[in-house]
Order: C-alpha cells, then structure tokens, then sequence
C-alpha cells in the first residue's frame, strides 16, 4: 500500500476521505455478495429433506447432508419433514370444549357447535370420539404448494370420513357396548379393522384429490381412535355388566344350594334304601327265630314226650306272659270265685 | 472513477494510459452488465408452483402463467402481474340445520376443498368476480354451500345416510349431489372448481342428541331389568329342578323300600309256610303265642276263667293237662 499512501496524498484531505469511503464500500459489497453466494449453503438433518426450486421449477429433491445450491433468486431451498417421519395431527375438532373424561363419559353441550365428538351411528345411537391421525408426506412437492392448508384440509377429510364410517356401523362395531352383541365375532373383527377402514377412507379422499391435481401430498399411516360412551348413558352401560354378573351370582349360589339338596337326597335315598334292607333283614331274622324251634321239635316228632314238650313250651311261654301284663284276672265260669292276681309291674 | 491515475514509479507514460483506459473499458462494461440486468428484472417474472400470474397491461389482463419458471413481460408501467393463488383450499359451510326427505331435522356441517382451475379462464373469471381475494371467494361459497346442504338434504331420508346396512348409506351420492350443485354454480359465476366435497359433520340439535342418549341408557335398562329377571328365573328353576330331582329321589327309594320289604315279607311268609308244614299244630300254638306275646303289654289286664288252663289247676287239682283255648281280653 506504499504505492497507495503516495498516491493519496496528491487528492489532499477531502479526496483522501472520499477515496477511503469508495474502498470501504467496495470491500462492503464485495463481502455481501460473497455472503449472498453461499446463502443457500444448507445443512439437511436426517429427519428433513430439500426441494431446490430453480427459477420457480422444481430442479431436485435431496435427502439429509451438506445442499449447495444457487443463492436466491436463481435457487431457493424449501426444508420439509423426511418421507418417513410420522407427523401427526391431533382431531383438535374433538377436542374443542368438551366436558368430561373417557372413564366419566363426555357430556353433551347444549351448544350442538360444541358437539363435534358425538357422531351418530348407524343403529341410531350416538358415541364419543378422540382421534389423532398420522401422516407421512407422500409428494413433496404438493405438500409443499399446499404447505398451511394441509392440517386444516386433512382434518376436515378425516371428520368426514369417521362421520360416514359411524353412520354405517352399530355401536358394537366401534367400541364394546353391549355383550350380547360385542362378542359377536363379526363385530369384533368390524372393531379390529375400524381403525384401518378410517385411515384407508381418508386416504381414498386424499387420492380423489391427488387425481385432480390438487392433492395434498400426505397420506395417512394411522389413525389412533379412542371411542366413548356419552356420559348420561355411560353407567347405564356398565349397569347392565353388574346386572348380569349379579345375575351369574345368583344362579351360582342357587347351584350350590341345589347340589346341596341332591346331596340330601341322596343321602335320604340311601337311609332309605339302607333302614329297608335292615328292616328286611330284622323280619326274616324274626320269621327264622320263630320258626327254630318248630324245626328243632318237629326233628323229635313222634317222640312219646312231643306232648309233655308242647305243654312245657305252652307254660312257659304264658307265664312269661301273664308276669308281662299289668294285671291278670281270673273269674269262675259261673261268677263265684274270683281272683286277683297282680302280675308284672303296673 | 478513476482512482489511481499516477504511478510515479511505474513505466512509460503511454503503457500507463493504455493499462487506465482498460481499466476504464473494463468498468464500464460490468456497469452495463449491471444495467441490463436491471432491465432484464423488470422484463421478467417468476412463477411457482401453485400460483398464476396474470399479466396486465395497462390493467387490462392479457396474459395468464401457470407453468412454473421464468416468463417475459414488458417492463413496470406497460405491463403489471398479480398473483393468483391456485392451491387447494377447504372452507366449511357452517352447522346447518336441515331438513330430510322424511321430514326429520338434521344438523349437517359439510366442507368444500375448491380451487382456482388452472386454465385462463377461469383465472381471469376468478380475477373479476372475486377480486383475487380468497377469503370474500371463501365467504361466498360458504353461504352457497349453506344453501345447497338444505336443497340437497331434502331429497335424501336420514335412513340412507345414518343405517347399519352399508348397502342403504347414501352419502357419497349426497356428497356427489352437493358437490354437483356447488361447482355447476361456482365454476361459472366465480372461476371456482369444487374438487370434493364432505359431510363434516352428521347430528341431532342438543335436545334430541340428549334424548337419543337417554334412549340408549332405556334401552340398556330394559336389558339389564332383563338379565335380572332371567337371573332370578335361572336361580329359582335351579332349586326347584333340584327339589324335584331331590323328590323323585326319595320317592324311587321308598319304592324301592317298599319293595324290599314286600320281598322280605314273601320270604318270611315261605319261611312261616315251610315251619307249618313242618307241624302245624306246633306252629299254630307258638305262633298263637307269638301273637299274643305282641298283643299283651304291661298296661294289659287279662281276665280269664278259672277253668281255663293254667288257672283250671287252681280249682281242678292235678287233672289232665290239656292245651286248651283260653279267652284273652285286654284294657288298659
């Protein structure tokens, strides 16, 4: 600069300040047009990918690493979420001003705007619903021209389709209501796929608007539901589970009482059974007794003492029962002569 | 704009001349560049993607781009650009409250996703009737949309839009028929293609959302009043099946029983036959015996004879000794 500081000098004080500012600026812009040269310099994290738009078109798509691309206006770099990162969107519609909790049950709000959550279903009955969907972005491109309208839009295609999937369902194909029905096997299958039917009619909507050009560049990968029964019939509801286990106490408690009668019975049956064959036992017993010993005499028969063996049977046996009565009379065949005699103990 | 015009110590005069004028040359032509540049700006316009840009001349539209890129137009007072948004847009009707083919009143919400068309037409028909604004184009569908929910609905029963029977839903026809009526109308007043259209929402007023609900928890009621009664129905036919099993039990064991006895009854009955035919008249005396054995008790008097046997021998003496029948009474 030695050059320069001899040249300065011939500009006297005012060139010399003007000369300065020239080189000032000149080193100033020199500088912002480097700085604008890399300002398109990007570093793509992993959950992020790049659209490079050249002059309004779309020139490339890059994934995550180090972008160089021309400054603006030649170049302009739009950063948007990876295929693969799940966005999600809560169905804030549902959300709006509801009172209530899902053990409670929600309550219905005399304002029907505030009654969003409560869709109807096909049997004429009405359930409670939360959602939250999911989204990958499909089409870059799209979803980047539809940007801030695609969250409104997704959500107005969601509530559409679960207010038309509702309406063709009863309540047991969307939550489990009533046992009876709920453990249909059909219905339960309707409830395992009612999550699927939602994203898949979602994303049917989203299609229909992708073929007409104006799709918005996401579809759906899932649709996490948490139906509900209104509050005012919620314990209505449950009510019926109580009665019925109720009902399934009663009737075990009747079985062990009737398996306690037929236990008696039983029993009964054989002390019945038992006092029968006893009192059989004691009468043949009594019939063979009797009879020994017209067995054991007939054995002697015609023995000359037969006769004096009867007559000794024949007092003995009524002495036994005359000394067995309480009083024993005896009176003379024509009135005269009467005795008394006393026989056993009165 | 020279800045260095001497260089004391630099070579001949003329060489000196020839590098300042290149220098000179070389400035003039980058401020040219510049300046042509700057023209070019204004001769050119950008279009990305989702908009079109209708170029005005003299505020009369003569042109419209769509294709995203670099288009040419003259220069700022000839030619002019607006932008015209061409994105998707969802607007919502509102809660309508609406009546059914069947004379039922519904609250009904739908959503409309509509866009400006890209074709030329319909961009500069949008540019005059909506002045380019999306939210008054927004503004007038709704009220349209409005209106065309309550003339729709009423060619519809609420049975083919809410029914368990997937073959009865009609909702894609209401949204088809709605959608039709809209776009018909939009597309020729306002420039407006209506690309779908959905029923948002599907209700009843409060007070019959309040009373469906009550409906429900009757009907679980009733249920449950059902499962109570069967409960108790179950119960008691247990017990009294088992009552029954219980009695009929019982009654087959005294039949049994008394089976059993008749049966020991025979076989005493052959006993006893057997002994009397052995020696009737032995059998006759113990059993005559046996008989009065079972008869007399301690409470019995007997009053006999005094010439029947054993007593005869009080009168008698010794005599014969004959068996012989005495008369027997009882008293107590």
């Amino acid at each position: 600069m030695s050059t320069g500081a001899s040249d300065l000098t011939e500009f006297g004080p005012w060139g010399q300040a003007i000369l300065l500012s020239f080189r000032f600026l000149l080193w100033a812009t020199g500088l912002i047009a480097a700085g604008w040269l890399v300002s398109d310099f990007h570093q793509i994290p992993a959950d992020s990918q790049a659209v490079i738009m050249r002059f309004g078109s779309v020139a490339r798509i890059q994934g995550a690493g180090l972008l160089l691309a021309w400054p603006r206006p030649i170049e302009q770099v739009i950063v948007l979420p990876a295929a693969a990162r799940q966005l999600q969107l809560p169905i804030r519609r549902y959300q709006d001003s509801q009172t209530g909790s899902v053990g409670q049950g929600f309550e219905v709000s005399s304002d029907p705007r505030l009654n969003s959550a409560f869709l109807l279903t096909g049997d004429s009955g009405v359930v409670h619903l939360e959602a939250r969907v999911f989204y990958q972005i499909k089409d870059p491109l799209a979803y980047m021209v539809a940007a801030d309208h695609v969250e409104p839009a997704l959500e107005r295609l969601f509530l559409a389709a679960a207010v038309a999937l509702i309406a063709s369902r009863d309540l047991d194909s969307v939550l489990v209501a009533r046992p009876e029905i709920a453990s249909e096997a059909s219905e339960a299958a309707r409830r395992e796929r009612l999550r699927s039917d939602l994203m898949l009619a979602v994303n049917r909507r989203l299609e229909d608007l992708a073929r007409q050009n104006a799709g918005l560049g996401v579809k759906v990968s899932r649709v996490d539901l948490v139906p509900s029964i209104p509050a005012g019939a919620k314990e209505a509801f449950e009510n019926v589970l109580t009665v019925t286990q109720d009902a399934e106490a009663r009737a075990a408690v009747a079985r062990t009482e009737a398996e306690v009668t037929s236990q008696d019975a039983n029993r009964n049956k054989d002390r019945i059974a038992a006092n029968a064959t006893a009192a059989a036992e004691e009468l043949m017993t009594t019939a063979r007794a009797q009879v020994a010993p017209i067995q054991a005499l007939a054995q002697h028969s015609g023995d000359g003492s037969r006769n004096m063996q009867l007559n000794r049977i024949y007092l003995d046996r009524v002495g036994a029962l005359l000394r067995k009565s309480q009083r024993v009379e005896v009176v003379d065949r024509s009135g005269s002569v009467r005795t008394i005699l006393t026989g056993g103990t009165p | 704009m020279n800045l260095h015009p001497h260089h004391h110590h630099g070579g001949a005069e003329h060489d000196h001349s020839d590098a300042s004028r290149l220098r000179l040359s070389l400035r003039a032509v980058v401020g040219l560049v510049i300046v042509l540049l700057v023209l070019l700006s204004a001769c050119v316009v950008l279009v990305s993607p989702g908009q079109a840009i209708v170029v005005t001349r003299f505020g009369n539209p003569v042109r419209v781009i769509s294709t995203p890129g670099l288009a040419a137009k003259l220069p700022a007072p000839v030619d002019n650009t607006v932008v015209v948004d061409l994105r998707l847009r969802t607007t919502s009707s509102g809660l309508h409250d609406v009546g059914t083919r069947d004379g039922l009143r519904i609250l009904v919400q739908a959503y409309i996703a509509w866009q400006v068309p890209d074709d030329a037409e319909h961009v500069r028909q949008f540019l005059r009737a909506m002045r380019n604004q999306p939210e008054i184009a927004a503004d007038q569908l709704r009220s349209f949309t409005g209106s065309a929910l309550e003339i729709t609905a009423s060619s519809f029963d609420l049975a083919s839009l809410v029914n368990t029977d997937p073959s009865q839903i009609k909702l894609d026809q209401f949204e088809e028929a709605l959608r039709r009526r809209i776009d018909e109308q939009a597309l020729k007043v306002y420039g407006i293609s209506i690309r779908q259209v959905g029923l948002e929402r599907l209700t009843l007023g409060s007070d019959t959302l309040s009373a469906t609900i009550e409906r429900m928890k009757a009907e679980r009621e009733t249920v449950a009043a059902e499962r109570s009664a069967q409960g108790l129905r179950m119960a008691d036919q247990i017990r009294s099946n088992a009552e029954r099993d219980s009695r009929v039990l019982q009654a087959q064991a005294k039949v049994e029983a008394a089976d059993i006895e008749a049966k020991s009854r025979i076989t005493a009955a052959g006993i006893y036959k057997q002994a009397y035919s052995t020696d009737p008249q032995l059998y006759m005396l113990l059993r005559s015996l046996d008989s009065l054995d079972a008869v007399v008790n301690p409470n019995t008097r007997l009053i006999l004879r005094t010439d029947a046997a054993p007593f005869r021998v009080l009168i008698d003496g010794v005599g014969l000794p004959a068996v012989q029948s005495s008369r027997v009474g009882s008293a107590r």
